[in-house]
């Protein structure tokens, strides 16, 4: 098939958008099709925001200068309105500072007057796809709050997930993830302090909260049993998460979360919060994780179970990654799904 | 403190770990083995010899075991009314009456035991009604001694008789049911294995690609640091040249030598086309072609009409003038001499079909180096000469021709390609021997004889010459 997936485009601005947009790419054309993939450039500013609205809606993709295209599939916000009867929308999330993100108190004049027009984008090609799939659960709940339209939610696998492995125990409870409040390893560092026993914690990256957590943790008396190890490589990473105990992955509303899955490749046992979204749909509590109130007193209970009972934590860890197995997580089958008969 | 040393020699230790992991690249992580434990316990699982549909209320079909032998139904027996292991006297004792009583029989009295409704009592199982009727049965005919004993047993007997058929296939049927559920199970857990095992197997598959590719452009590198290493051999330097002064007796020799042992140019032109892929590659580069011992202009003649504009070069006078008379370009030349002559990425297809065994080893080396020098990224080099793999060829054939110098084998003439930067060098085989060479019959020795006598008797070479590497390494 002569396939065209779009895409949003912001230069020198990395992040896990890149990893699925290319993952896609790649697992489509390595089924045999033709892909192109059309990237938009993208700009928060309002102003630019319609601009590129009307652009993506005037697209011509059918059959770009005579070339006749098979099928659509677009991932992002604008990018989604192009006019195709064989569309194909996996929707990533919607533009969240007109959704999610709306602060009626403190938006601007011009998001303020933007917000209907995006919704009224939003409302007009979302519900024209043929087909229409979410990134995660999470991401299908919000749109479904939102915009009133059904969504299936659509895994797909962590960068090299074939690379991730479980060694020896080493005793100590991982959590990589960017420093920020809403990721909230200052809940972790609280819990570590209640802790009767000598759980050890490692925080992977750096962020806004590198400071503060520093200083939590010299006023907790932590020092001893917490360390923040800043930034790490791909090696440090893979091997971070072979020696574990377990992972922790307390974050706030998560859209998908590629932490969860990269625990359960690693055999290892999670540990997240009844807020966090994304990796509820993924941790089976007491089955391959714990599922804590996020207070420091209710993560310190499930550290001290994943710390004192190891066996019982190998022996999750090891669900977790039968449980990713079952789900069949693979590009395969994300390209089963797209490219399902009309 | 100690502790936060502790936790500093964590850190270490994980850095450690992390920086062999960088140097050993391992592309694909070592198996967790998830697949390998459920395939394990797959293996592993024993299968329960007797099971029930419902432990605590047994039908009277399922304890009688029609469709099992009498060993297994007393030993069940014991196990689901006695909740224990049957011992050898019990065993003994029992077999012999299943063989005089009979099976309903023996299910009567073990059930009626003590040790029986003690168990039953204390696990809750509820006896099959069929077996409490048949106690009730027996103790009203016990009052009547020797006769009701006889009634009793010969009443079983008909019961059974009546009714055997029927209590195999439900003890089957039952059977089935308690088993199909693992079934299902076990077919999903062995799916989920093979689909694991299948996923990392197209890893290995793109690893392996990849790692492909590295190698052609590494031999590629190589060839490039070599050739910078080396002083410039200028085109046009002399150099000592094979005795070419061939006397025009010796050149007409030849060509009627060819024509004799070499078969007629039309089965040569047939033989040929087994290069259709090649020339087809390296017509989109160019088309420029030289052909090394161009003989009696075969592959000329198949090159103009693949759109190339061909040139010949041959040692033979008499070869040379014939290739003339049909119109092609050719000249009376030494093979390093026209391509030192040739300027550098200049050609899309260099070809030698028979000459490299002709060649002195340092002639063939610098021939190879040159060819490559010569040919444009993407051009395409043929080496085409005798196979000694066939025992034949190597041992007979190949002396036919006075002027051929030793055998090459398939593995060098590779690797000499790919050291010179052929990274993809590619050994075929072409004309096998007639069928009646074959030695007839079967077993080891024959086919071992055959893979000898029978191999294929040429084979070429071909490499193409890698574009510029993308890929810094």
């Amino acid at each position: 098939m002569r396939l065209l997936v779009t895409a949003n485009q912001t230069p020198f601005v990395a992040g896990g958008a890149n990893h699925h947009v290319e993952g896609l790419v790649a697992a489509l054309r390595e089924h045999g099709h033709q892909v192109e993939c059309l990237r938009l450039p993208f700009h928060y500013d309002e102003h630019h925001i319609r601009r590129q609205m009307a652009y993506a809606e005037g697209l011509e993709v059918r059959a770009p200068n005579d070339v006749a295209v098979d099928r659509v599939i677009s991932l992002q916000f604008p990018g989604y309105g192009v006019s195709h009867p064989e569309h194909v929308v996996w929707l990533m999330h919607q533009h969240r500072v007109c959704y999610e993100l709306y602060d009626p108190t403190a938006a601007s004049a011009a998001l303020r007057e933007l917000r209907p027009e995006v919704e009224a984008y939003d409302a007009r090609h979302l519900a024209r796809a043929r087909w229409l799939f979410a990134n995660s659960p999470r991401v299908a709940e919000r749109l479904r709050e939102h915009s009133g339209l059904t969504a299936e939610p659509l895994y797909h696998p962590p960068h090299q997930a074939e690379r991730f492995t479980c060694a020896d125990d080493w005793g100590y409870v991982f959590y990589p993830s960017r420093l920020e409040s809403l990721k909230r390893q200052a809940l972790l560092i609280q819990a570590v302090a209640l802790c009767r026993e000598p759980v050890r914690l490692l925080l992977a990256g750096q962020g806004s909260q590198g400071a503060a957590l520093a200083a939590l943790i010299e006023k907790l008396g932590v020092a001893d049993r917490v360390r923040l190890l800043g930034h790490i490589g791909e090696a440090e990473k893979l091997t971070l998460y072979a020696h574990a105990t377990a992972v922790a992955f307390p974050s706030f509303d998560e859209d998908y979360g590629y932490i969860t899955l990269e625990a359960m490749l690693s055999a290892k046992p999670v540990i997240t919060c009844t807020d966090s979204g994304g990796p509820l749909a993924f941790v089976e509590p007491g089955v391959t994780g714990w599922i804590s109130e996020p207070t420091p007193e209710a993560m310190a209970v499930a550290l001290e179970e994943a710390w004192s009972h190891r066996a019982r934590s190998r022996e999750m860890g090891r669900a977790g990654r039968s449980a990713y197995a079952e789900k069949q997580i693979t590009w395969p089958r994300v390209v089963e799904r797209l490219l399902q008969p009309a | 403190m100690s502790r936060s040393t502790d936790l500093e020699t964590l850190v270490e230790r994980l850095r450690d770990a992390a920086a062999t992991l960088d140097a050993d690249q391992p592309p694909i992580a070592p198996p967790i083995g998830d697949w390998h434990r459920r395939l394990d316990e797959l293996r592993d699982r024993q299968e329960e010899p007797f099971p029930l549909l419902d432990p605590a209320a047994p039908s009277l079909a399922e304890l009688l075991a029609l469709d099992r032998d009498d060993e297994t139904f007393v030993a069940g027996l014991y196990q689901h009314l006695l909740g224990r292991d049957i011992d050898p006297e019990g065993l003994r004792h029992y077999l012999a009456e299943c063989r005089r009583a009979g099976r309903l029989a023996v299910a009567v009295a073990i059930s009626e035991s003590e040790e029986s409704l003690q168990h039953c009592k204390q696990h809750a199982i509820c006896l099959p009604a069929g077996l409490q009727r048949a106690w009730r049965w027996r103790k009203r005919l016990a009052r009547l001694r020797g006769p009701g004993q006889r009634l009793w047993q010969s009443s079983l007997r008909r019961v059974t008789r009546w009714r055997k058929s029927r209590w195999a296939l439900d003890a089957a049927l039952c059977r089935l049911l308690v088993q199909e559920p693992n079934w299902t199970a076990e077919r999903h857990q062995l799916a989920t294995a093979i689909l694991e095992m299948d996923d990392r197997q197209r890893h290995f598959g793109h690893r392996q690609d990849h790692e492909y590719a590295r190698q052609q452009a590494l031999w590629q590198q190589l060839a490039a640091w070599r050739r910078a290493g080396q002083p410039a051999t200028s085109a046009d330097a002399p150099r000592p040249v094979e005795a070419a002064a061939a006397a025009g007796e010796l050149d007409a020799y030849y060509l009627a030598f060819e024509a004799a042992f070499r078969g007629p140019e039309a089965d040569i032109a047939a033989h040929l086309d087994h290069y259709r892929g090649d020339w087809t590659r390296a017509r989109r580069v160019g088309e420029h072609a030289l052909d090394l011992g161009c003989g009696r202009g075969e592959w000329l003649r198949l090159l103009r009409q693949a759109g190339f504009s061909p040139r010949g070069i041959d040692l033979n006078a008499t070869m040379v003038e014939h290739c003339r008379e049909q119109g092609f370009e050719a000249a009376q030349q030494d093979a390093l001499a026209a391509l030192r002559a040739c300027e550098a990425d200049s050609l899309a297809l260099i070809s030698g079909f028979h000459i490299a065994e002709h060649l002195p080893f340092e002639a063939l080396f610098a021939l190879v180096a040159e060819a490559h020098r010569a040919l444009a990224p993407g051009g395409v080099l043929i080496l085409e000469t005798p196979n000694p793999e066939n025992l034949i060829v190597a041992s007979y054939s190949f002396y036919h021709d006075l002027t051929h110098r030793n055998p090459l084998t398939p593995p060098t003439l590779q690797f000499l390609l790919q050291f010179h930067g052929f990274g993809d060098a590619a050994i075929r085989r072409f004309n096998p021997p007639p069928e009646e060479t074959r030695v007839p019959g079967e077993g080891a020795v024959v086919e071992r004889l055959n893979a000898m006598l029978a191999a294929p008797m040429d084979y070429a070479v071909t490499g193409t010459k890698a574009a510029p590497s993308q890929e810094g390494i």
